[in-house]
């Protein structure tokens, strides 16, 4: 399971599926249940992240600013994947 | 003897690191390998500064042995407050490294400030993007906005 695997691969970032909070949704991913969290209706991190269709994603760091991303697609997001994982690796 | 012997070889060692560290690092470039398959990266000014703080560390270790202290027994015989100072520094030290984790993966990465919007998390608590990220970075995947289902989240 990807998210499980970045997980673990990319400690100390915690690796989190953004979802809608609905209760199909909820069924449909109840995989994801360790690790996700919803988008807020009222105040979509989604809609201040300018993230307009899915898979996106994007790194928050802890400084307050963005550290990576937004990407779209797939793609784009096993390679963002990439490079976190290759920063994370002992030099 | 052996209690002096050992932090003794340790200086020497640190100290030829540090000396070969230095000539790597203005000559050419080359990889470290200073901690086995753990260090392959290139051999910067961090290395020369990672060194020397190995060898500071071997210097009062050796200071230490002469004047008949040892390691072990010194951090034993060490008060309550000696003990919370050096937990507040190895604190410090693993924050600063997390903290650091958090660079651009990109040197060419223009950083944005997180914007503004929340989450909520399972225990149906809201927060803010920032004050989720601030204890710890976090890459967010979004996985299901529109109506069909991402199959990478499967």
């Amino acid at each position: 399971m990807m998210i499980q695997s970045w997980s673990a691969a990319l400690w100390p970032i915690a690796v989190h599926p953004v979802l809608r909070d609905e209760a199909a949704i909820r069924e449909e991913y109840a995989y994801l249940e360790p690790w996700w969290i919803f988008d807020d209706a009222a105040t979509s991190a989604a809609a201040g992240l300018k993230i307009e269709f899915t898979p996106a994603a994007v790194v928050l760091g802890t400084d307050g600013f963005i550290a990576g991303g937004p990407v779209f697609g797939e793609g784009d997001i096993r390679a963002l994947v990439g490079e976190l994982t290759d920063a994370m690796a002992p030099n | 003897m052996v209690r002096r012997c050992s932090p003794s070889l340790a200086f020497l060692r640190d100290a030829l690191y540090l000396l070969v560290i230095i000539r790597l690092n203005n000559r050419e470039a080359g990889s470290c390998h200073c901690f086995g398959s753990f260090s392959q990266g290139q051999v910067t000014s961090r290395t020369v500064v990672r060194n020397g703080l190995l060898l500071a560390g071997a210097v009062v270790t050796l200071v230490a042995a002469f004047r008949g202290h040892a390691t072990i027994g010194t951090l034993l015989d060490a008060s309550t407050g000696t003990w919370a100072w050096l937990l507040a520094t190895v604190w410090a030290l693993a924050l600063s490294v997390t903290m650091g984790l958090a660079r651009p993966v990109s040197e060419d990465y223009v950083r944005q400030p997180i914007p503004e919007g929340s989450v909520i998390l399972p225990d149906g608590s809201a927060h803010t993007l920032t004050a989720l990220a601030a204890p710890q970075a976090r890459l967010l995947v979004f996985c299901r906005r529109a109506v069909h289902p991402v199959a990478m989240c499967r």
